[in-house]
């Protein structure tokens, strides 16, 4: 096995204390960034750039490269602690993670996600190191034909996430999908529903929406029953993470790391979809899907796995190829010409120490993680001692800056505060969050790809079924459509969507 | 930004007479011993881009050269696609202290209705490179030289937003050889190199520094160069011009701009210091050598001139897109 | 007070009139650019949708198909209000007093509304809290991580 040697080299060369230092000051400033809310891992990447870019070679993109995954561990903490994603890859941590807090099992949860981060994060290094060629090769082969099929399929998925009254879901999801068309549209070059307000015309940023829908609207709606309530009371045992659920969500955490890897390598999709996709398709091969929203570890397990492991694989196209596929690595790349390197399909070639230290360096800064996220997790889990009336006037703070961050603008703290009270009436009316989130992440993916498409076909809509990545996605999409109403139909088993609540 | 003009708006009436007092002392003081305080460099798009790198090692070269008495502040404020910078530093009407570069949203933002602020509210100083552009094809095509592309009536390419300066080369390049090339808008340069490579679109015209590295991996191919001259980077890479396209010419100058109004001896200290820059051996290192722009020195005059070509393409091509009146 | 359900129907049916506001922009935006889908194709189906799932669903809550829980009590409707009308003032108080000052006065007055405990060791703690929160996150946020945040009359 050379690339073992050779990332055995890597892992030695990144122990110079020099560069370990800078491993851990990324991975613990992405930690940090990646709990507040609002900012996610790519703003992170380009407020450490000018203070990494000092550092030079290896330990500049180490301290990258930490700022990216240590995002990923941190992502979940608030999701977890307060329902509030503290960014865009860990939404769908809240689903399970939130009400797990609630019944006094934070620190359940809170190990779980580390478990689980750490796993994602070891086998999207072992991709990294063993697969990136072949696997770079495969997302070239995704073209806006392959895309708009992928995120057909996904879609098709996610109708698992609906809610009680699938109607209301499917309104919901609409209502998403319209938020993702504020802005310029790239496509005809018009601004769409943006009021003529400059603030709007690059788009929603996606954490300005979920904080407030997520994070605001739990506060709002928890209200009464946190403050008017005692509360609940929790043992030090719950907040103490539990190896048993590790082997629990085995093959959660499996799942989520092969499907974070392989759609994080896609060009433009990114760790956000990978989540969506880790989770519907946990929930749809689970025996039990109705559980999943209630609290278990296998719906924080899953989400987790794969927002870490796709940080990897969206660093693939960046080192075998020099293509940034995803923002962050797009402010990845800004560091390694920064720092002298020319990345390109030479790199590999031309620097391969420098490839396989940084490498190096991923591991052990993965590995660090664990022991510092499994370190805090007790002390991060007895916040919720405090009381609601401290509380919260502390988180909601925490909002207001982070938000603010995202752009400097006082705007999208307005927009986060109203998408706040929004939640609270469809939140009341049995409109659920999760499917208008999925519209806005994977909505702009869809119409862009489609457009994309019919540009290049001159219309022809033909194309979709002639390349045969394409049509075996669609394929898949209308199987996976078909097989829960088979099975009602032959009254084998009940359609998740129709019971479960999100 | 905007809570700066409502405040300005209000007291504007009160203390009119006392601002333009303190405007006319700024500008005597400007003339006599300018500059006397930091400098705001506003770079309107986030850290780790195209913008961002240029505005800072511009600011860096000055500074390690020492060619002015004070520091230069970069300082990025994203947002609305270049209009919320952009209007930040234009709203400082005739004040000197205040700089940023130009892009491509520089024109197009505006154009759109985007932004408050367009071309005419800056000053141009200088511009100290060009950046041309490369047109390539995946190696693996059957395509050798400019003229092969003749034998396929149609073909597409990908471009970074509807409107950019490749769906530009993609139209005058059609128009010249009598194909068709239609863009395919992506949303971002890693984007489209993906698309490139993996076949999905079949010419590219790309920046410099993104063709270098997958020219020297031998996966890209280039036929020809937008500039007037061939680039010192690329010596083997032939011009439009020299394959008889006279009329395909179209470099992004890497220059920088001030407010509207500023005094013209600003203009003429900044032209100066810029020059320096511009043949110096340190932003020949630090930028030159590393995206393969081509070293040129253009005065404030030249300038003006390009920028107001370039505006008068984008428009042009918006009104044939159909995206504006 | 609306109850529950007559905000579901005025919801559903709000929903209506926005879909066909958007199915309405998406003609002006251009349905085809040429062979291609253009600005507008997507919000009319996107509009449609909304038309027709907000129908059924106006029609399932005027029928009473629809089990909703129970509705926001006055008092959880006045906290709420109250933490949201506060912080719009603060964001209004920003370019006046800065971010800092802005983001205590906010915190305190969430802190109140969600008070539980009697005495008046609450208003100290809760005093300390919301002094020291702010004081932290403008050192994380400016120190730290290099954001702008707009200054007030003192300068911080």
């Amino acid at each position: 096995m050379e690339p073992l040697a050779l990332l055995w080299d890597g892992i030695l060369a990144a122990t110079d204390p020099a560069i370990f230092a800078c491993t851990i000051l990324g991975a613990v400033i992405g930690l940090l960034i990646g709990a507040l809310p609002g900012l996610g891992p790519t703003a992170g990447v380009a407020i450490m750039l000018p203070v990494a870019a000092g550092f030079g070679g290896v330990a500049a993109i180490a301290c990258l490269g930490g700022v990216y995954y240590g995002s990923m561990f941190g992502g979940a903490i608030t999701s977890i602690l307060l329902g509030i994603p503290g960014d865009a890859p860990s939404v769908m941590t809240v689903i399970d993670g939130y009400p797990m807090a609630q019944k006094g099992e934070a620190g359940r949860a809170l190990g779980t996600s580390v478990f689980a981060s750490f796993v994602g994060g070891f086998l999207g290094i072992a991709g990294l190191v063993a697969l990136s060629v072949p696997v770079s090769r495969y997302a070239l082969a995704f073209g806006p034909t392959e895309m708009t099929a992928m995120m057909c399929f996904a879609l098709s998925l996610l109708s698992v996430l609906g809610g009680r009254n699938a109607f209301k879901g499917f309104t919901a999801l609409a209502l998403g999908l319209w938020l993702g068309m504020v802005g310029l549209d790239p496509i005809s070059g018009l601004p769409r529903y943006t009021g003529g307000s400059m603030n709007l015309f690059d788009g929603l940023d996606f954490s300005i929406i979920a904080v407030g829908l997520f994070g605001l609207t739990a506060i709002f709606t928890s209200l009464e029953v946190n403050v008017d309530k005692p509360v609940a009371k929790y043992t030090f045992a719950s907040l103490l993470p539990r190896v048993s659920d590790a082997v629990q969500t085995r093959w959660q955490l499996l799942q989520g790391s092969v499907v974070g890897f392989f759609v994080g390598v896609l060009p433009g999709v990114g760790a956000s979809a990978a989540t969506m996709i880790s989770y519907a398709l946990a929930k749809r091969l689970s025996p039990t899907p109705e559980k999943y929203g209630t609290g278990i570890v296998e719906g924080v397990a899953a989400p987790e796995a794969a927002n870490n492991s796709a940080s990897y694989g969206s660093m693939i196209p960046l080192f075998t190829l020099g293509i940034p596929g995803s923002a962050t690595t797009a402010v990845m790349m800004g560091g390694l010409i920064m720092v002298g390197l020319q990345p390109g399909p030479l790199l590999f070639t031309e620097n391969p120490e420098f490839v396989w230290s940084v490498f190096g360096s991923f591991a052990i800064g993965n590995l660090a993680l664990v022991f510092l996220t499994l370190l805090l997790t007790p002390l991060l889990a007895a916040a919720l001692f405090v009381p609601t009336a401290y509380l919260y006037p502390i988180v909601i703070a925490v909002i207001v800056y982070g938000v603010f961050a995202i752009d400097a603008s006082t705007f999208n703290v307005t927009l986060t505060i109203l998408a706040g009270g929004a939640g609270i009436i469809l939140a009341r009316l049995d409109y659920p969050a999760v499917p208008l989130i999925l519209g806005l992440v994977l909505g702009p993916l869809l119409e862009r790809n489609i457009r994309r498409t019919l540009i290049q076909s001159q219309g022809d809509l033909l194309v979709f079924v002639e390349r045969p990545i394409a049509l075996g996605l669609f394929i898949a999409t209308v199987f996976v459509l078909l097989i829960p109403l088979f099975l009602k139909l032959t009254g084998r088993k009940k359609i998740a969507a129709d019971e479960a609540e999100v | 930004m905007t809570y700066g003009l409502s405040n300005f708006v209000k007291h504007g009436r009160a203390v009119g007479l006392g601002l333009l007092t303190a405007a006319a002392i700024a500008v005597s003081a400007a003339a006599a011993e300018y500059p006397d305080k930091d400098i705001k460099m506003i770079i309107p798009f986030g850290a780790g881009g195209g913008s961002d790198t240029l505005a800072r090692t511009i600011a860096g070269v000055i500074e390690e050269m020492k060619l002015i008495p004070v520091k230069i502040l970069p300082e990025n404020r994203t947002g609305g696609s270049g209009a919320v910078g952009y209007s930040a530093v234009a709203k400082e009407k005739g004040d000197p202290y205040h700089l940023a570069t130009v892009s491509v949203s520089f024109f197009t933002t505006p154009l759109l209705g985007g932004s408050p602020v367009s071309y005419k509210d800056f000053t141009p100083l200088a511009a100290i490179a060009q950046s041309p552009y490369i047109m390539v094809v995946p190696t693996s095509s059957e395509y050798q030289k400019l003229d092969d592309l003749k034998k396929t009536p149609r073909f597409t390419t990908g471009t970074t937003g509807v409107v950019s300066d490749a769906a530009l080369l993609a139209k005058m390049t059609s128009n010249a050889l009598g194909i068709q090339i239609d863009s395919v808008p992506f949303d971002g340069e890693g984007e489209v190199m993906g698309a490139l490579l993996g076949g999905h679109v079949n010419v590219g015209f790309l920046n410099p520094s993104e063709a270098m590295a997958q020219m020297k991996a031998g996966k890209l191919r280039p036929l020809a160069i937008t500039s007037a001259e061939r680039s010192p980077a690329f010596p083997d890479i032939p011009t439009f011009k020299e394959l008889g396209y006279g009329e395909i010419l179209h470099t992004q100058l890497r220059g920088l701009v001030m407010p509207a109004d500023v005094p013209p001896e600003v203009v003429t200290y900044w032209e100066g210091v810029l020059q320096k820059v511009a043949t110096s051996e340190q932003w020949k290192k630090q930028y030159i050598d590393r995206f393969h722009d081509i070293p040129d020195y253009v005065d404030a005059k030249g300038f003006k001139e390009v920028l107001e070509r370039t505006n008068a393409r984008y428009e042009t091509m918006m009104k044939e897109l159909g995206i504006i009146k | 007070m609306m109850s529950v359900q007559q905000l579901d129907q005025a919801v559903a049916a709000l929903l209506i009139i926005f879909g066909l506001w958007l199915v309405y922009t998406g003609m002006n935006y251009g349905v085809m650019q040429g062979t291609t889908p253009g600005a507008g194709l997507f919000p009319i189906i996107i509009g449609s949708s909304i038309v027709l799932f907000s129908a059924i669903n106006l029609y399932r809550a005027l029928d009473g198909l629809e089990k909703l829980g129970s509705g926001i009590s006055g008092r959880e409707a006045a906290k709420a209000g109250v933490v949201i009308v506060a912080l719009l003032i603060a964001l209004w108080l920003i370019p006046y007093l800065g971010m800092m000052i802005a983001t205590m006065l906010a915190m305190a007055a969430i802190g109140l509304a969600l008070r539980t405990e009697p005495g008046p060791i609450f208003f100290v703690k809760l005093a300390a809290v919301s002094v020291i929160t702010p004081i932290i996150l403008l050192l994380l946020f400016q120190n730290l991580l290099g954001v702008p945040t707009p200054r007030g009359p003192f300068g911080f």
